[in-house]
C-alpha cells in the first residue's frame, strides 16, 4: 500500500511543493521507506541520460531551416491578394468599353434641339450630328442652314 | 538576464535564423529523451525529433506568446507521436533493448562524466541499469509512461502537463506516482 504523502514527496523533488510544506515532507521522506524509494526511483531515471547525436542535430537543423524558407500560407494569401489587386487596377479596366463621351442627358438635349428645327436626328450625318452636339455644348442654337 | 523563448521566436520571425538555433539548443536535450521514453524505439524517436522541429519552424508564424513555448513544442511532438501510433499497423512498442544492442553510442550517451568514460565496466554497468529502466518503462501503462516522460524528461511542470493533456493536476500526479511505484517494482523484479 502506497504512502499518502508520496505525491507531496514527488512535488518536493521537482520543486513544486509549496514552501510551507517543505520542511514537513523532507522530514517525512527521511522516515518513510516508501517515499524514499519513490524518490530514489525518480533519481534513477537520470541514469538514462539520452542525448541526440551530433549528426541528428545537424540534419534536424538543416531540415528545419529549409522548411522555414518556404513561403507561409499567410505570405501566399497576401501575394495572391496583391496579384488580384494589380489585375483590378491594370488589366480589367482595359477590357471595358471606353466611356461614352456623351451622357444620355446630352443626347436628350441634342435631340430636343434637332427636333426644334424640325429634323429627325436619325437623318443627320455624322458631321451634322457633331455640329449639333457642339452647338448644344456651347449653349448655342443649331443653325438650320449650317446643317 | 536570459532571453525568453518568446523573444527568440519574435527575433526569428524578424529574420534572425540564429534565434531558432538557440531555441533548438535549449530544447534538444529535453525533447530527445522524452521521445525515446515514449517511443521506446530510437529510430522512431529520431524521426519524430526531426519532424517536431520542422513542424515547429513552419508553425512559428502562428505561435501565440500566451502559450508557453515548451508546452507548445511538446504538444507538437506528442501529436506527431499519436498520429504515428494511429497509422502504424505494426506492433508499436519494439524491444527497448534495441537501443543498446548495436553497441553504437550514436544517439545515446548514458555517461556524462570523464571518470565514467574512462572505466569500461562503469559504462557497462550504467548501460545495464539504463536497459533495465527502459524495459521497466516499456511495461508501464501508456498514460503513466507519458506523464513520467513529460515530467522527468520534457521538464514540464505538473500544472503544464495537466493543461496539455486536459486532465486535473491531481490525476497527473496520481498517474505519475503510480507509474513510479510500478517502475520501482519492475526494476526490482529484474534484479
Amino acid at each position: 500500500m502506497s504512502c499518502p504523502n508520496t505525491e507531496k514527496a514527488v512535488l518536493l523533488h521537482y520543486g513544486e511543493l509549496p514552501f510551507s510544506q517543505k520542511e514537513e515532507i523532507e522530514s517525512h521522506i527521511k522516515a518513510c521507506p516508501q517515499c524514499a524509494a519513490a524518490i530514489e526511483t525518480i533519481s534513477g531515471l537520470d541514469s538514462m541520460r539520452l542525448v541526440p547525436s551530433a549528426s541528428l542535430e545537424r540534419i534536424t537543423l538543416e531540415k528545419a531551416f529549409a522548411a522555414g524558407h518556404k513561403f507561409s500560407l499567410r505570405e501566399k494569401v497576401l501575394a495572391a491578394g496583391l496579384c488580384f489587386a494589380l489585375a483590378l487596377l491594370f488589366v480589367i479596366p482595359k477590357n471595358q468599353p471606353a466611356p461614352s463621351f456623351y451622357q444620355d442627358s446630352d443626347f436628350t438635349a441634342v435631340e430636343s434641339e434637332i427636333s426644334a428645327i424640325k429634323y429627325d436626328m436619325a437623318d443627320f450625318s455624322d458631321s451634322a450630328l457633331d455640329y449639333a452636339i457642339s452647338c448644344v455644348d456651347a449653349g448655342e442654337k443649331i443653325d438650320k442652314e449650317a446643317v | 538576464m536570459e532571453i525568453t523563448d518568446e523573444e527568440l521566436v519574435r527575433k526569428y520571425l524578424e529574420g534572425d535564423e540564429k534565434a531558432f538555433g538557440d531555441l533548438f539548443n535549449r530544447y534538444k536535450n529535453r525533447l530527445y529523451p522524452y521521445l525515446v521514453s515514449i517511443c521506446l524505439d530510437k529510430t522512431l524517436a529520431e524521426d519524430i525529433f526531426q519532424e517536431t522541429f520542422i513542424k515547429a519552424v513552419e508553425k512559428l508564424p502562428s505561435y501565440r506568446s500566451e502559450n508557453k513555448f515548451s508546452s507548445w513544442l511538446f504538444a507538437i511532438a506528442r501529436n506527431i507521436f499519436l498520429d504515428r501510433k494511429k497509422s502504424s499497423k505494426e506492433k508499436f512498442f519494439q524491444a527497448a533493448l534495441s537501443i543498446f544492442s548495436s553497441g553504437d553510442d550514436d544517439g545515446f550517451s548514458p555517461v556524462d562524466t570523464a571518470a565514467e568514460k574512462d572505466n569500461p565496466q562503469t559504462i557497462l554497468d550504467s548501460k545495464e541499469e539504463s536497459a533495465k529502466l527502459i524495459k521497466a518503462m516499456e511495461n508501464l501503462p501508456p498514460e503513466q509512461r507519458e506523464i513520467i516522460s513529460l515530467r522527468h524528461f520534457a521538464g514540464l511542470s505538473f500544472k503544464e502537463i495537466a493543461e496539455n493533456l486536459n486532465i486535473p493536476i491531481g490525476t497527473a500526479l496520481a498517474r505519475f506516482s503510480r507509474g513510479i511505484e510500478k517502475l520501482k517494482k519492475g526494476i526490482k523484479d529484474m534484479q
